[in-house]
């Protein structure tokens, strides 16, 4: 009997937390790709290299299991309560209190069951996209093929146990605690949004903004200069918590406005914003909490994406499709070449040396601007290179760029683009360079792409390009073998000519593109991992608390049917309504990513004059396009949801 | 006198064969302006199939509701919400207030949706609550007041636009027997004053006594009328009394 009953309930409860279900639904499927990325034959096939990528998915993991157990447990008292009457009855008819316990934790179990399945199910699918992405980035052509590892499969349902399980005892404990009395007013609360007595939490929420301030600050300054990562760090947590602060001060601006009568007696904004204030006093805390994991998820995402978009940019930075160094005059190419005539058509090559001054006066200026920032930039040399103008416009027209013209007493500088407004600024003060006696005048900076970022390269970050009769004065440095193919070659060819020959680097688009795609991989998926779990525990708490208060306003839309107000416009009431509820939190999320994002991603540099410009702020925009457009996406989805489940309740009910 | 309302021959069944059932069989009454008019009847007899069915909330499925030269049956879905807000005033005995509004904004609510000037709805409401002794708690909640002053502001909500027929169903149902006195009388005197029309549901004898006429439903047919005419109000209670327990006064409450 009690078996049946407690079925019939789990079905019915079911309904009423659809999202939450759903939610954690989402969870498993994220959690089981992830894992599976990490155990997946195929993946490490491709990413090849040993990774840190397993321990930073454990780590996010780990993080993913505290978060969505303090959701999970949330959910399950909140439900308690809405129970409570039901459970207080089966007290007053003399079931056990183990007994309600029992009836309870089985429902929750066979929910939980199903979550793992379908979780599990979805997950092996899932999978396939994320699959489908690392091999974009890799460039390795994609194959579906259905992989099912144990592995993941165990860890992910040891994650879930921790999640599900934490929740089960305290649910036990809470249950045996509980009396009848206690049971049966559980439910009962005042309603109106009692804007008298409330305490004053506006110096806090002052306070809170405040910080919010110095955060963006911070961001400002520490994009001019470079500042340690744990004062971006206490910036970012600023902004977080001003949050909190933005939704007290909404909550007291809104209870002002409703004290104006010329304000409020207009059409149906009086039921509106009393409704939403209403909610507002029990939600804030919520709000406030799930506004701040949609701000933690969405600088995720956006590091996230512009590690993705760093990886095609580093590619293209390599200039030429393949390209072989060895320090030694003269060197012999030739193998090299004749393999890759073999196994393409080779399509042109050019060989040229590069020289040194044993003097570091340019690179030492640009140094400072390239690192840091994520910038990729990984190299052992630090001395000032030079070329001579005929092998840089050989090479030029190799790349079709057009060629440079210097005369015989001037210098040319090739850098990367951060590079330019601190060697501007150099040159302002010193424009001429010596050179064992002949002094050579400055006649321009170019940035175009020109293998300037790897650990071998036309210099590290600049190169000089004199007239040839001035390499007389310089030391030999490199031997370069520059070569562009028909398309771009695959790793294996690339490792296989490693093994053609001692003392040889190659630098390839291939092998970077394979060397960024895995850092892009370690931290764009945890990341992502992360930032969805956030923003979903975010719009679950959200829901739950909207549709559990939607029960209660039944009444309320009948009242509004007997004064006149017609169904259709309290279907678009209580869209406003919800849609409120919903995208406030994240209204000042949006305001304060439009103000970081362009700070984080791009580069503000001091240019000759001394002037502040900001630079690749389009690039940041992007981010912050497709950043804010995968959230809207993820958000309107549970809010379509929410408003349909609210609608059910509210009007299809009676 | 002209016609507020005239049920012709009204029909209604819930459900289908073979649980058919029949709410409502037949019932044939007018109501006229200015006129209080209570509706006695034991539990599940139709009373508030009836109120309903004239709110233009649920509709009839034989006959003819009148209001006013409106017949209820042609009124298509959509117009029926304005239809209420123009021309229907309701008071119930519980879910009358919005929790989340405070007891004058409660008042002002019907206004607002009409889109009146806020001016006009302040001194409006202000007015009303003045006259019904309420002013005193207009900033307060619902939570926070009485039921009998939540009622009464319930009944200033009835009529504050002002509406040509007001429905209420068990008005004092919940109340005490102190505060049922003073609503009905609030009722009764608004009834003079506003000429607003009233048609009210109730079980209770003393309820129905405030009226200046009673109908009798019984499995929904209308079997017996009572006016008051050139009678004091207590001798109409005794003779509601008597036609009650006539009736079958056990079926009542
Ligand atoms: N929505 C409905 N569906 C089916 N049957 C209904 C519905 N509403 C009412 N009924 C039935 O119609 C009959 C009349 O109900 P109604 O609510 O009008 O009674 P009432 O006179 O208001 O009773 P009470 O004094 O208890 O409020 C009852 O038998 C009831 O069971
Ligand atoms: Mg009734």
């Amino acid at each position: 009997m009690l078996k049946k009953l407690s079925k019939r309930n789990a079905k019915r409860q079911a309904m009423d937390y659809i999202i939450y279900i759903i939610t954690l639904v989402i969870t498993v499927v994220l959690m089981l790709s992830f894992n599976m990325v990490v155990f997946s034959e195929e993946i490490s096939a491709i990413i090849k290299e040993p990774s840190i990528l397993p321990f930073l998915i454990v780590v996010v993991s780990i993080m993913v299991v505290f978060i969505m157990g303090a959701l999970v447990n949330h959910i399950t008292v909140f439900i308690l309560k809405r129970r409570s009457r039901e459970f207080g009855l089966y007290m007053l008819l003399g079931i056990e209190n183990e007994d309600i316990a029992g009836i309870f934790l089985r429902e929750n179990r066979s929910i939980h069951g199903f979550i793992l399945a379908a979780g599990l199910f979805l997950g092996t699918w899932f999978f396939q996209a994320v699959k489908a992405v690392i091999c974009g980035m890799y460039a390795v052509p994609f194959s579906f093929s259905f992989e099912v590892s144990a592995g993941a499969v165990i860890l992910t349902l040891f994650y879930m146990g921790a999640i599900l399980g934490i929740s089960s005892v305290r649910v036990k404990r809470a249950v045996r605690k509980l009396n009848v009395r206690e049971l049966i007013y559980f439910d009962k609360a005042a309603s109106g949004d009692g804007s008298g007595e409330a305490k004053d939490s506006t110096p806090m929420a002052l306070l809170s903004v405040l910080l919010g301030i110095v955060g963006i600050a911070v961001m400002v300054l520490s994009a001019v200069r470079n500042l340690p990562d744990i004062v971006n760090v206490l910036a970012v947590t600023f902004l977080v918590v001003s949050v909190y602060g933005f939704f007290v001060l909404l909550f007291r601006r809104l209870l002002s406005c409703l004290k104006s009568d010329e304000w409020k007696y207009r059409g149906s904004r009086l039921f509106l914003y009393r409704q939403l204030t209403a909610k507002m006093r029990s939600m804030l805390p919520l709000m406030a909490g799930a506004s701040m994991l949609v701000m933690v998820a969405l600088l995720a995402v956006g590091q996230a994406i512009c590690f993705m978009d760093k990886v095609d940019s580093r590619v293209e930075a390599v200039a030429f499709d393949i390209a072989f160094f060895k320090d030694e005059e003269n060197a012999d190419f030739s193998p090299y070449l004749s393999y890759l005539d073999e196994n393409h058509e080779l399509e042109s090559s050019y060989g040229y040396s590069l020289y040194t001054s044993h003097d570091d006066t340019f690179y030492q200026q640009t140094k400072n601007m390239v690192q840091g920032k994520m910038g990729f930039y990984i190299s052992g040399n630090d001395e000032d290179i030079f070329m001579c103008i005929s092998d840089y416009n050989r090479l030029r027209d190799m790349l079709d760029l057009p060629q440079v013209q210097i005369d015989s007493g001037s210098y040319v500088l090739h850098c990367t683009e951060p590079g330019i407004a601190p060697l501007a600024d150099y040159i302002g003060q010193s424009p001429f360079l010596i050179i064992e006696d002949a002094q050579y005048r400055f006649d321009g900076i170019y940035s175009e792409d020109f293998m300037q970022q790897e650990s071998k390269g036309n210099g590290n970050g600049v190169l000089v390009i004199v007239p040839d009769r001035a390499l007389s004065g310089l030391d030999f440095h490199t031997c370069v073998m520059a070569v562009d193919t028909q398309s771009e070659l695959p790793l294996s060819e690339i490792r296989e000519m490693e093994t053609i020959g001692s003392g040889i680097s190659i630098i390839s688009k291939t092998g970077v593109r394979n060397r960024s795609a895995s850092m892009a991989v370690y931290t764009v998926f945890p990341l992502l991992y992360l930032a969805f779990v956030l923003s979903a525990v975010a719009c679950t708490i959200l829901s739950v608390q909207i549709l559990s208060e939607a029960k209660n306003e039944v009444n309320s839309y009948q009242i509004l049917d007997y004064l006149g107000v017609g169904q259709e416009q309290q279907k678009k009431m209580m869209k406003k309504q919800v849609a409120l509820l919903y995208f406030l939190p994240v209204l000042p999320v949006a305001f304060i990513d439009i103000l970081v994002f362009p700070m984080m991603t791009g580069r503000i540099v001091r240019d000759a004059g001394g002037m502040v410009q900001i630079i690749s702020v389009a690039a940041g925009m992007k981010q912050i396009g497709i950043a804010v457009g995968l959230f809207f996406v993820f958000f309107i989805l549970y809010y379509i949801g929410t408003i349909m489940l609210y609608a059910r309740i509210t009007i299809k009910k009676r | 006198m002209d016609m507020v309302l005239s049920v012709e021959n009204a029909e209604k069944y819930y459900g289908r064969e073979p649980n058919l059932k029949k709410a409502l069989d037949r019932v044939d009454f007018e109501v006229s302006a200015g006129e209080f008019v209570s509706i006695m009847g034991p539990s599940g007899s139709g009373k508030t199939t009836l109120l309903n069915c004239i709110s233009t909330i649920d509709t009839i499925d034989a006959g003819h509701i009148y209001l006013g030269s409106q017949d209820l049956a042609s009124l298509p879905q959509q117009k029926s919400a304005r239809f209420r807000q123009e021309n229907l005033g309701f008071i119930f005995q519980d879910f009358n207030l919005l929790d989340t509004l405070s007891i004058e904004e409660n008042i002002a609510l019907p206004l607002a949706i009409k889109d009146i000037p806020a001016k006009e709805i302040k001194s409006t409401v202000r007015s009303l609550m003045q006259r019904l002794g309420i002013e005193d708690i207009a900033a307060k909640f619902p939570a926070q007041v009485s039921g009998g002053q939540k009622q009464r502001c319930a009944c200033a909500r009835a009529f504050v636009n002002k509406p040509r027929l007001v429905l209420a169903d068990e008005p004092t149902g919940a109340l005490d027997s102190v505060s049922a006195r003073q609503l009905l009388a609030l009722l009764t005197e608004l009834n003079g004053q506003e000429k607003a029309t009233v048609l009210m549901v109730t079980h209770d004898p003393l309820s129905a006594s405030y009226g200046n006429r009673v109908l009798f439903l019984k499995d929904g047919q209308i079997n017996k009328e009572l006016r008051r005419v050139r009678q004091s109000r207590v001798d109409f209670y005794h003779a509601i009394l008597s036609e009650v327990s006539a009736f079958g006064g056990a079926g009542l409450c």
